[in-house]
């Protein structure tokens, strides 16, 4: 499989405090990753290093290109990463605006802007300006805005955490369907749900890489996700509590099967 | 200290729409009320007028029998900001100086509080918190989200106001961190009585701390009610587009596809003793 981001050997430190220790990851195209770990474990870190903007000990190649020796026209592009907070980013006076200077730096069409302005619901607020939108909003604008660059890797840093439910499906729903078109997808979130909609995940604990694998497979232990302070999806955690008392044999993904595992 | 909020609007200069439209409702003293609604209905700017950081367009807000609206004085205004804690959603904007004691003490300066205990008031709130005091010396860029959050609560935490307001608390908190400020918040409810008015997308949390909730639905209060009522109506909150909490949609999904009847409840391990109840 085609690696595009290769981290070899990666350490960084705050003055004394190291955050991160000898942390080798490979990313493959095409997947969908999500990244975990308790507050302050490095991973919003990961995602500056990833662009060059702090200095590190080790080694980061992204599509094949050493971070620290990049040119940037080359990575054009390439990767896009999404914050929490959009609002340094914003310079236009609205929605339409930023959107349509996306759609310049990647030469996406009418109908890709159409598109994406439908899938996630923001017509509405096209002619408002980015300032006044809600928290929630904003993340909507900056992940279309996102996809109309039309990134081979995007990292989301949090940055679906203030949409409400039917925003977030939307949201992820339209990750997975550019995922299956192309895209690489490095998700770092809180929200342990998210984990059931990707195709790895990792768990980061004290600087070091202590998880890594599918979902399907790493959800059947509890205990790395405990030591890493990192909650389990919903149905994941209570079908583990029901396996203690020998109510279920095996760990459910869903709702509706655990269900019908439970009341046969 | 009883909060009320009478025929409150608000108007940016955004399509000419009212953000907020005639919204009415009491926030109780001593209790946690938790406000919901879809991105965009309006939640933060509640929260904003409720903690006199904007004016209403219309109406009046009621602080402990002082009047916020158009026509207060300077002095009116300022009384009731000094009542209240308000920790903001885009909180790495609020941090303006080289360490965390710095912009504490920029904090505390602006709200013209200085304490001789500080140092034991933050120690005492930083081990509530779990948080290195070392943090105090370090750039607040070296923090992470979730670690500038709970540093800033506890800046509200050391001004111990009578109402404090926290506008998506969770987002950027771990497991731990989450944990610890549920326990906090029911802590200072009930030993402290404090009023504390929460938004959030995170019904899971919502539903675990609050002990009213307010639904929001395109600048207007659609609902509200003791937390039971509205939680647990799965249907509604699908209709007013917010996330179901995930105790709830079991539930539902129980009763739906094999007519079992589990209880409403705020804890798993309470859900779990249901269902070997009903097994």
């Amino acid at each position: 499989m085609t690696k595009v981001i290769e981290i070899c050997d990666l350490s960084f430190s705050y003055g004394s405090k190291k955050i991160l220790h000898k942390i080798n990851l490979n990313i493959e195209i095409n997947s969908f990753t999500t990244l975990m770990g308790s507050s302050g474990c490095g991973k919003s870190l990961l995602t500056f290093l990833l662009r060059g903007i702090l200095p590190y000990d080790g080694q980061i190649k992204i599509l094949n290109e050493d971070v620290s020796n990049i040119n940037y026209d080359s990575l054009k592009a390439g990767i896009v990463c999404l914050n929490e907070n959009f609002d340094n980013e914003i310079f236009v006076n609205t929605v339409k605006e930023e959107l349509l200077s996306a759609a310049a730096f990647s030469s996406a069409n009418k109908e890709d802007i159409i598109k994406i302005v439908n899938k996630l619901k923001i017509k509405k607020i096209l002619s408002y300006n980015p300032h006044q939108l809600s928290g929630g909003e904003k993340q909507l604008v900056a992940l279309a805005r996102a996809m109309l660059i039309k990134p081979k890797i995007l990292i989301l840093d949090n940055a679906l955490c203030m949409l409400d439910g039917i925003n977030r499906s939307n949201a992820l729903s339209m990750l997975k369907r550019w995922q299956k078109q192309g895209l690489t997808i490095i998700n770092i979130t809180n929200n342990a749900e998210d984990i059931l909609i990707s195709d790895r995940l990792i768990l980061v604990d004290g600087g070091n890489i202590v998880l890594d694998g599918n979902p399907k497979q790493v959800l059947n232990d509890e205990l790395p996700f405990y030591k890493a302070k990192v909650s389990l999806p919903f149905v994941v955690a209570l079908s583990h509590k029901l396996k203690y008392y020998q109510v279920v044999s095996k760990i459910e993904l869903n709702h509706i099967r655990l269900v019908r595992n439970l009341w046969k | 200290m009883e909060i009320k909020l009478q025929d409150i609007c608000f108007t940016y200069k955004r399509g000419d729409v009212n953000i907020l439209d005639m919204i009415n409702f009491k926030i109780y003293p001593s209790k946690v009320t938790g406000i919901i609604g879809a991105n965009g209905s309006g939640k933060t700017t509640l929260l904003e007028i409720i903690s006199a950081l904007k004016i209403p367009s219309k109406g009046k807000l009621s602080i402990d029998n002082i009047i916020v609206n158009r026509r207060s004085s300077y002095e009116d205004k300022k009384k009731a900001k000094k009542l209240i804690g308000y920790l903001p959603q885009n909180i790495e904007k609020h941090f303006c100086c080289d360490t965390i004691k710095n912009d504490l003490n920029y904090f505390l300066d602006a709200l013209g509080v200085s304490y001789e205990d500080l140092d034991i008031r933050i120690k005492n709130i930083f081990e509530i918190l779990n948080l290195d005091e070392d943090i105090l010396n370090r750039d607040p860029f070296s923090l992470s989200s979730g670690q500038l959050r709970q540093v800033a609560l506890s800046f509200i935490l050391v001004y111990n106001p009578s109402i404090i307001i926290l506008d998506e608390p969770t987002v950027g908190l771990d497991l731990v961190g989450k944990q610890k400020l549920l326990n906090l918040l029911t802590k200072i409810k009930k030993l402290y009585c404090k009023t504390i008015v929460i938004a959030s997308q995170d019904l899971d949390f919502i539903n675990s701390v609050a002990d009213n909730i307010v639904a929001l639905k395109e600048g207007k209060v659609i609902r509200s009610g003791k937390k039971e009522e509205l939680i647990s109506d799965v249907n509604f909150l699908r209709e007013i587009g917010v996330s179901i909490p995930q105790m709830a949609l079991f539930s539902n999904f129980a009763y739906c596809e094999k007519n079992i009847k589990l209880g409403y409840y705020a804890d798993i391990n309470d859900l779990v003793k249901d269902i070997l109840r009903k097994r």
